[in-house]
């Protein structure tokens, strides 16, 4: 054998057995003909066997295992299937170590099958082959330990789920069931689930866990029987309603606590009939708690019946009865979002409250939600206040009363740009219903006048972005000249200038036609600072964002070429340049083709934007195009997973919602 | 409503100015990129071991391009179609110069997929012969322009001619990179990476 045919031969093997879990001989054929080695790289190509020997060798003498142990656990399951031999009950703190070591390359059972089965097929083989519980059961050994070392748990919940629900379900039949070990399974699991992790055994948990529920030692443990209900709520496990309504009058607060606690995330997995079970303990729970602690928790789980009266009625007389500010703040911020005709009473008696952080809770809810009938009482507080609170002024915003423009203004040159920012949105939301009353008098008001006057003075990149979107939306004539001045400044920051030429759409004067198609046909005179010290690699990409924002304000203007240049903008643009057209698109409500593109990307980011575009767009259009994603396995494995970290689902649903009712939201 | 619209709007404004300033939402790719060189008979070959490391919600979403039948199920037909034409692609992103001269990159050898949704893909590039002594060189990779992440850049320990050759007699040639640290954040702009190749006498 020639000697780079032999080297080619072991580089393959090395390269296969990472990704296939074998080991193999390590490769003295690298340091023969290895050149210039950079420090930390001959670990990446030592054999999983010679890697795992590093690490049990410094695990045995409990010296660092550092670097092997990352590349070890680099090579997934293959790792916890060597090491669990190596697991013994006397030996406490080594195997400690080797079940952190599964536990980390056990996150593996949170990933799809078939991405298993390419990348890790050493973890698909443990979870989805015929002989996965033999294999678990190996992996499982130290269930029947005695003493749990830190980490067994978590590698057993990950690595050993079948012999673990085994377990679950011997306890639950047991009138002496190990109780500390049933609450770590539970803690652990419950953590599993409710991440998004659970692919395979939800059903069999709850299955567990309803079975656990009917043995008396353990709903008789208050430690355990906390454990059991937080595992009902971040389980979702409906079936259980009927003992979480047991568990709202538990003689231990701990217990009803918890229970209260759960509410509401069960609710959001229960049927219409479960919900108005729940929602009827409730109800009936507010009416006979008497402990503080209990009553906030039951205040927050009411969230999920921000409709029902008869919970609007139960808060308010909990709040006109209770002394304790906590739960008076926690039924405030419930209250925030509800819609019960309770409401506006109890948030307008919450604002005269002695206490100051009732009255803030109470300006939260009177912003999320504005009262008029607050607007007296507000403006009173902002006359009261000595410096600016960002609470009271979005209040002030919220109502939209004119008279607090006096204060307001008063703020508006805060050091703060966080107060500055609140005191122009504030500013913008007054300016606009008065514009909207006085439109025939062509006279802006004084709310208008110091937002202009901001714009011409504001510094910071925090705040200017968010006045030129104000003006904007107010159609305000005098910021033309400025944000024309703006948007070709070549000194300004990008993000502000990109605002600008935005914020240019939506002043159709022929000053404004000229300014956008200068800065469409001179793009890289404008935009690709040669001063810029990154401008080799930064460029493109400035480019390409000054070019999408001029498309964009050019479309909503109606001007020739403009749909082409978004287009052209899209297929060549970066991902992030692609997500910004869709999310502009989205915004302004313009149909574009990127959308039905965007549908079709692998990416997510990309394809989340799309959806969003496709039901604020044209829900009804691109309704056949958003049913196939929703019934798309891939998709909903990424959907019905920890890996929807941007609410994918439910924009996807929302959308198809919008679409199914022909458009109407 | 419309003023939480117009403060939504102002948020894609901020996230389009996080773009610009290259923390991209667009989920990062890790890199790992190693580089051998050796002497053929008719020419000099450079091999570039590029392995990227996905978030595995990249590599799940790969697979809903990979599954062409849409049967669920990922054949080895699908698999080798699709990671054919995405090394082609990278190929044509990466642009190498040795001596200020191009030299066209081009695949060599299956993708090898790993447990952390590593992907590694091997490319060649065969530079004429050079004379002897100090060669400089440069890779641009145009693809990370589009992908951000941080990157690790090595002179491999890992064989030269990995999957792409089995010529035999072939003598290595020294191939040195920047002692740039084991991790470089790419901040989003083009990796450019510069070596140097020491042709023997």
């Amino acid at each position: 054998m020639g000697k780079f045919a032999w080297i080619y031969a072991v580089t393959m093997i090395v390269l296969a057995q990472r990704a296939w879990g074998q080991t193999v001989p390590s490769t003295q054929a690298h340091e023969t003909t290895a050149p210039a080695v950079q420090s930390g790289a001959d670990v990446e190509v030592l054999s999983t066997g010679a890697l795992l020997a590093e690490v049990l060798e410094a695990v045995g003498e409990g010296r660092e295992s550092e670097p092997y142990l990352s590349a070890a656990l680099d090579r997934g399951m293959i790792v916890a299937l060597a090491v669990a031999e190596k697991l013994d009950e006397k030996k406490q703190a080594q195997s400690n170590e080797l079940l952190h070591m599964m536990a980390h390359v056990g996150r593996a059972r949170r990933s799809q099958p078939e991405l298993l089965r390419l990348y890790d097929p050493a973890a698909y083989r443990t979870f989805y082959s015929a002989e996965r519980e033999q294999i678990q059961t190996k992996l499982g050994a130290a269930l029947q330990w005695e003493t749990w070392p830190h980490y067994e748990v978590i590698a057993l919940v990950r690595t050993a789920p079948l012999p673990t629900l085994a377990y679950l379900r011997k306890q639950a039949a047991s009138e002496h069931p190990n109780q500390d070990h049933v609450r770590q399974i539970l803690r652990e699991w419950s953590w599993w689930v409710r991440t998004g992790y659970e692919r395979q055994h939800l059903a069999e948990l709850h299955a567990a866990i309803g079975t656990l529920a009917k043995n008396s030692a353990v709903t008789g443990d208050a430690e355990t029987a906390v454990e059991l209900v937080r595992a009902i709520g971040d389980t979702g496990d409906a079936d259980s309603t009927a003992t979480l309504i047991e568990a709202l009058a538990h003689r231990e607060e701990s217990v009803r606590t918890a229970a209260a606690n759960t509410m509401l995330r069960l609710v959001s997995a229960a049927n219409d009939q479960e919900a108005g079970a729940l929602r009827a303990a409730l109800v009936e729970r507010l009416a006979k708690e008497t402990s503080p602690a209990v009553l906030a928790a039951l205040a927050e789980g009411a969230e999920a019946f921000g409709t029902d009266s008869d919970v609007g009625q139960a808060l308010q007389t909990v709040f006109a009865r209770t002394s304790s500010a906590v739960v008076k703040r926690s039924i405030l911020f419930t209250a925030g979002q509800a819609s019960w005709p309770q409401r506006e009473a109890l948030v307008l008696a919450a604002l005269r409250d002695e206490d100051a952080g009732t009255v803030a809770a109470a300006l939260q809810a009177v912003s999320a939600r504005p009262i008029a009938k607050a607007a007296p009482t507000v403006i009173l507080l902002l006359d009261a206040a000595k410096s600016p609170q960002a609470v009271l002024i979005d209040a002030a915003g919220a109502v939209a009363d004119p008279r607090a423009t006096r204060e307001l203004v008063e703020w508006v040159s805060d050091e703060n740009p966080v107060i500055r920012l609140k005191v122009d949105l504030a500013l913008g939301r007054i300016a606009e219903l008065e514009l909207a009353k006085d439109s025939a008098k062509g006279v802006s008001p004084r709310s208008a006048k110091v937002l202009l006057d901001q714009l011409s003075r504001e510094t910071s990149q925090l705040v200017v972005p968010q006045l030129i979107a104000i003006v904007a939306r107010l159609h305000l004539a005098e910021a033309e000249k400025t944000l024309i001045s703006l948007s070709m400044d070549t000194t300004a920051p990008l993000v502000v200038r990109t605002q600008a030429v935005w914020a240019l759409g939506k002043f159709d004067t022929a000053e404004v036609r000229k300014t956008l198609q200068e800065l469409h046909d001179n793009t890289a005179k404008y935009f690709a600072d040669p001063r810029e010290v990154t401008l080799a690699a930064g460029s493109p990409e400035r480019l390409e964002q000054a070019r999408l924002f001029i498309a964009t304000s050019r479309m909503q203007l109606g001007m020739a070429g403009a749909r082409d240049d978004a287009d052209r903008v899209y297929r060549e643009g970066t991902p992030t340049t692609q997500l910004t057209l869709l999310m502009l698109l989205s915004e302004l409500k313009l149909d574009h083709p990127a959308i039905e593109q965007g549908l079709h990307s692998t990416e997510f980011a990309i394809l989340l934007a799309a959806i969003k575009a496709a039901g604020t767009v044209d829900p009804v259009k691109y309704h056949p195009a958003l049913e196939a994603l929703a019934h798309d396995r891939w998709i909903q494995a990424v959907a019905d997973s920890g890996l929807d970290t941007l609410n994918f689902k439910a924009t996807l649903q929302a959308a198809l919602a919008v679409g199914a009712k022909g458009g109407r939201p | 409503m419309r003023v939480q619209r117009w403060i939504a709007m102002t948020m894609v404004m901020a996230a389009c100015g996080v773009a610009l300033a290259h923390e991209s939402p667009v989920d990062h790719v890790h890199r790992i990129l190693r580089m051998s060189a050796q002497r053929l008979d008719e020419n000099d070959l450079v091999v570039v071991s590029y392995r990227m490391v996905l978030p595995e919600r990249a590599a799940l979403l790969q697979l809903k391009a990979m599954d062409q039948d849409g049967d669920g199920k990922i054949s080895e037909e699908e698999r080798d179609a699709f990671f054919k034409h995405r090394g082609e692609e990278i190929a044509k992103q990466l642009q190498m110069s040795v001596d200020d001269k191009p030299v066209a990159v081009t695949v060599a050898g299956k993708v090898v997929l790993d447990p952390v949704f590593g992907q590694t893909f091997v490319f060649e590039a065969r530079v004429p012969k050079l004379a002897a002594g100090v060669h400089k060189g440069k890779l641009v990779d145009l693809y990370s322009q589009r992908y951000p992440g941080p990157y690790v850049w090595r002179a491999s320990t890992a064989t030269p001619g990995t999957g792409a050759t089995t010529q035999p007699a072939l003598t290595p040639m020294t191939l040195k990179v920047p002692a740039i640290g084991d991790t470089q954040a790419s901040q989003g702009s083009t990796i450019v990476l510069t070596f140097e190749l020491i042709a023997p006498g």
